[in-house]
């Protein structure tokens, strides 16, 4: 195996996701070659660190997405239960409404 | 109680019975997670949050619509990735629309000192590796955060931002590439700033 090879596939060396056949070949490639074990120690000190690197707790944005949800949910309606069944609804509501309105006349 | 239940349960009380409860336990399942992938995206913090946001309702308006093909959150994780990126593009065009000048790269927008961003990184053992992948393209940004932050399988991520397992270890190697590099930069800058520094201060002495 040359050095391309080598550093080519270090990441899943690093991260220990190469197969063991091709891992034992990157390894011994790496111990007799002190550029790629530079490469690898660089590599993995990054990894570790990357991995290490800290998370936030996220706000509790619930209230507002609650009310965005209210206010959007027809849109719920029309993908739950398809355009035509949208439209038939807000037909019927609207024949509702003007039966309404004429009878109070 | 509802901790009992897998993701794909809730989801699927949800869309049968449009129960709310259902539909907060996955909000607070994943807030963390969505807030944190989006925040390493965009770079910022209040671009995050609009993310978030963006994201949930989404997912409440989408639900009927899913077909259980994935785990929900890959379905989640993927909508947040694809919002994120959408809020990293449209800061960094307004940054450009604002102060072309003040634009270098897609460095995350300044902040002042008590932003919520600077005790995020000051929190972090390695503010230089964290400013380093701030650095880097959106993405970059989104395969290192799925891998290193999340803790995803390059299957996963595959999955997540639909290419194939290759795309994913082709990025993830290019932004190691791209962190070794900046990481380099900035020790051999620091490196001749202290050397400067100490010859300013055996000039003054002699």
């Amino acid at each position: 195996m040359d050095c391309s090879t080598s550093q080519g596939l270090m990441l899943e060396f690093v991260e220990g996701t190469l197969p063991a056949n091709l891992a034992a070949a990157v390894k011994q490639h790496i111990d007799g070659c002190p550029r790629c074990m530079q490469e690898l120690e660089r590599q993995s000190s990054r990894t570790r660190a990357l991995q290490k690197l800290g998370r936030v707790a996220a706000p509790d944005q619930w209230d507002e997405i609650h009310r965005s949800i209210q206010r959007t949910g027809w849109m719920y309606f029309v993908k739950r239960y398809g355009i035509p069944a949208a439209i038939f609804g807000l037909t019927a509501a609207l024949i509702f409404l003007a039966v309404m309105f004429a009878l109070s006349l | 109680m509802a901790g009992e239940f897998s993701d794909e349960h809730l989801l699927d009380e949800f869309v049968r019975t449009g129960s709310r409860g259902a539909f907060a336990e996955l909000y607070y399942r994943y807030k963390d997670k969505a807030f944190n992938t989006a925040y390493r995206i965009v770079g910022d913090y209040e671009g995050a949050l609009d993310v978030v946001h963006d994201v949930f309702l989404k997912v409440y308006v989408e639900a009927p619509g899913f077909l259980f093909k994935s785990s929900f959150s890959s379905w989640l994780y993927r909508i947040v990735v694809n919002r994120s990126l959408d809020e990293a593009r449209r800061q960094k065009r307004r940054r450009r629309h604002i102060s072309p000048d003040a634009v270098t790269d897609d460095v995350p927008s300044k902040r002042s000192d008590d932003s919520p961003d600077s005790a995020v990184l000051g929190r972090e053992a390695d503010g230089e590796l964290a400013k380093a992948v701030s650095a880097l393209s959106p993405k970059l940004k989104a395969v290192v955060t799925l891998r290193y932050f999340e803790g995803l399988s390059y299957e996963q991520i595959a999955e997540i931002i639909n290419r194939p397992v290759g795309t994913v270890k082709s990025r993830l190697r290019r932004a190691h590439r791209k962190l070794g590099e900046t990481l380099e930069a900035k020790g051999r800058k620091r490196g001749a700033e202290q050397k400067h520094g100490l010859l300013d201060v055996t000039g003054a002495d002699a």
